[in-house]
């Protein structure tokens, strides 16, 4: 049992990995951030600017170190947002700043200049920077603020301009000093909202795992009971009906049912709102009740299928047949034959996270709940590269989980599985 | 190659009767839409089919547009026929396609086994633990210029895997088969052997996972049409459609129904017919 949890995490974060390749790729060799951040009237000297601000200019496979944070850092908007103040105040102070690493003209630096590199680090909820000065004597002084990532320029700017003393000075790239990137847990900071990846994902995660939860309740809800009541009825006219419907499910994919339901329900008899995400945890889950239904029909039509066909096939069974003819009550009998039908019900529920995930896309964007879904759309049109691949690092480790806890179970319920896969 | 107690079981299946009518009338739709349409799709009429309000005229108030206009005075029939033609060109198209990779996978997967079988099935768990959606629209994102062929290509790409799978066991089993054995002691090519014996023997699955798979085509297609990251505006597609009617269902509800009435028709269509040839080609009870 062992060997096979071990193998299949391994299996489980390799395909994490190649997703993130694969995306990474996508987003930076072949999309291009840059141009999609700043909007059609960007010129060609900006573009560069803020491809070289955020080290989008570097080769694909540093940039992807860069973000996991192997050997280095994904260097992120802070370090980016010092650098740019410092150099701004340093030139009001009356210095000649040249930045290199933002112009690529090594070559025009005059013969005699200061220099300055930095670092900047987390530290709980402030920021550290540790800066050196080199002024044009070789003298070397080191400059250290704390505190908020936009007063830190102006802490150091004076006692560094006093070091320098006038002249010329080229300032480095600013970098990330802490350990960082996704190895280390840490999802870098979106271009399009002034916070880090995590931040924006940890208040948006919730919001659709609630989402999906009630989603999930209803799936199982209804299409368990639906698929009991068709077996136990099953060749009547309850059982036809009751699967017809269930095919009819199948076939109603959510941009169908949420404008549908949104239109009916919300707009027509206003039984529900017509979207958003309320205030309070009653209101969440009020607010969710409509989205998390359209969510449900497809997966509650597949478990109403699954049971059904499995609970037939089990009544037919010969424990089945001899606890009847022990005259076991009927509600007892059909009872023992849902727990053994319910196995490729587990089977499923693994399957379920992914559809769950696909469907938050699409139905979070029609009744706009502020969740992973909206966000991903959003941050994918956007090209918010650090965004979009936190977005899909957090849906593919959720579904790689939850196909993962789905084959455990069912390995633990039942051996034959086990012995076959590991064999 | 089709046993005739196949085709006799089908035709006794009502479900399967219903969805073959549907499939029917829709791809007919699909083919001669556009010859029907009695206008072009994407002109704005705006003389013509915009109110002095600015909103479309309704469902029979002017002669010649029987379903009235879109809210920027556009024909709404001549754009539903077009439409359809545009979803199922592609859903037709890309399961064409991914018919054809899941079976050049199943097929070499199944009859060589060994290494052919393992990279082709590592493949299919990779493809089937992605996260589709997210991917897809992130690759209709960031292609420069968004053409019909490239949605075709990705929708295909990313839907073979459970065709490739089902045909993959379904060949193992054919392999053992006597024939087969027969065919390769009187030296026969693997090429031979493949497309004379195997082969047709394996149509049953890819028939029926293929009719399915045209209903998964136009889900998959309508979705992204949906987001906006499908069929480039001003083409209409069913999914387009839809979104645009979404928009504006307070004020002109009827927009949003007739492509939802229509997608839903043709997938339901697809799912019945698929099911039907299941039935009829793989009887269980």
């Amino acid at each position: 049992m062992l060997a096979f949890i071990v193998r299949r995490v391994l299996g489980a974060i390799t395909i994490v990995f190649l997703v993130v390749l694969l995306v990474f790729t996508l987003v930076h060799a072949i999309g291009d951030p840059a141009a999609a951040t700043l909007g059609p009237n960007a010129g060609p000297e900006q573009l560069a600017d803020f491809q070289r601000k955020y080290g989008l200019d570097r080769p694909l496979g540093q940039q992807l170190l860069g973000y996991l944070g192997v050997g280095g850092c994904v260097r992120g908007r802070r370090p980016a947002i010092v650098e740019d103040d410092l150099s701004a105040q340093l030139e009001r102070a009356g210095l000649d700043v040249a930045r290199p690493h933002r112009t690529s003209e090594e070559s025009a630096l005059p013969s005699s200049h200061g220099e300055i590199t930095a670092e900047l680090t987390k530290a709980g909820e402030a920021w550290e920077l540790a800066l050196v000065a080199t002024d044009a004597g070789g003298a070397a002084q080191t400059f250290r603020a704390s505190g908020n990532v936009d007063d830190l320029a102006s802490e150091v700017a004076e006692p560094v301009a006093a070091h320098l003393g006038g002249g010329a000075v080229v300032v480095r790239r600013f970098d990330r000093g802490d350990r960082c990137g996704l190895l280390q847990g840490d999802l870098g900071e979106s271009f399009g909202h002034n916070e880090p990846v995590a931040d924006v994902i940890g208040h948006r995660l919730p919001r659709t795992l609630l989402l999906g939860a009630i989603a999930l309740l209803f799936e199982l809800l209804f299409g368990l009971s639906v698929g009991i009541l068709a077996a136990v009825r099953r060749n009547t006219w309850v059982d036809t009906g009751l699967m017809s419907s269930a095919y009819l499910g199948i076939s109603l994919p959510t941009f169908v049912t949420g404008p549908l339901f949104l239109f009916a329900f919300a707009f027509l008899y206003g039984w529900f709102p017509l979207g958003g995400y309320g205030v309070g945890f009653w209101d969440h889950v009020y607010h969710a009740l409509l989205p998390a239904f359209t969510l449900a029909i497809i997966g509650a039509a597949t478990y109403a299928r699954i049971m059904r066909s499995e609970l037939v096939d089990t009544l037919r069974s010969d424990f089945v047949r001899t606890a009847a003819a022990k005259g076991l009550p009927r509600h007892r009998v059909v009872g023992h034959a849902v727990r053994n039908a319910l196995l490729p019900i587990v089977t499923m529920l693994g399957l379920s996270m992914t559809l769950l995930v696909a469907g938050a896309i699409i139905t979070e964007t029609i009744f706009g709940w502020p969740g992973m879904g909206a966000l991903a759309i959003r941050a994918i049109v956007n090209l918010d590269a650090p965004t979009v691949m936190g977005v899909v690092v957090v849906f593919a480790v959720t579904v790689q989980t939850g196909n993962l806890l789905a084959d455990i179970a069912v390995a633990a319920l039942d051996p034959r599985v086990r012995l076959e896969k590991s064999g | 190659m089709m046993d005739p107690r196949a085709w006799r079981r089908f035709r006794k299946n009502k479900g399967a009767l219903v969805g073959g009518i549907l499939v029917v009338f829709v791809t007919l739709t699909a083919v001669f839409g556009p010859l029907l349409a009695p206008h072009d799709p994407n002109e704005q009429l705006r003389d013509v089919l915009l109110q002095d309000d600015g909103a479309p005229v309704g469902i029979g108030q002017v002669e010649g547009h029987p379903l009235g206009a879109d809210s920027t005075g556009r024909d709404e029939l001549s754009r539903l026929l077009y439409g359809g033609g545009v979803s199922m060109m592609v859903a037709y198209l890309a399961t064409a396609l991914a018919i054809f990779i899941g079976t050049l996978a199943g097929v070499t997967a199944g009859y060589f086994g060994g290494w052919i079988d393992f990279g082709w099935m590592r493949l299919v768990d990779l493809m089937l633990s992605l996260p589709f959606l997210l991917i897809a629209i992130t690759i209709r994102r960031v292609i420069e210029e968004p053409q019909l062929w490239t949605l075709i290509l990705l929708l295909s790409v990313l839907s073979w895997t459970t065709l490739g799978r089902v045909t993959r066991s379904k060949v193992m089993q054919i392999r053992e088969l006597e024939y087969i054995q027969a065919a390769r002691a009187l030296d026969m090519g693997h090429l031979r052997i493949l497309l004379r014996h195997v082969l047709p023997n394996a149509l049953g699955p890819i028939i029926v996972l293929g009719t399915t798979l045209v209903a998964r085509m136009i889900i998959f297609e309508s979705a992204l049409s949906f987001l906006g990251l499908g069929v480039e505006p001003p083409d209409a597609t069913w999914g387009s459609m839809l979104n645009e009617g979404r928009q504006q269902m307070m004020s002109f509800p009827r927009l949003m129904l007739f492509p939802s009435m229509l997608i839903v028709m043709t997938v339901f269509g697809f799912n019945l017919l698929g099911e039907g040839l299941r039935d009829a080609f793989d009887p269980k009870d």
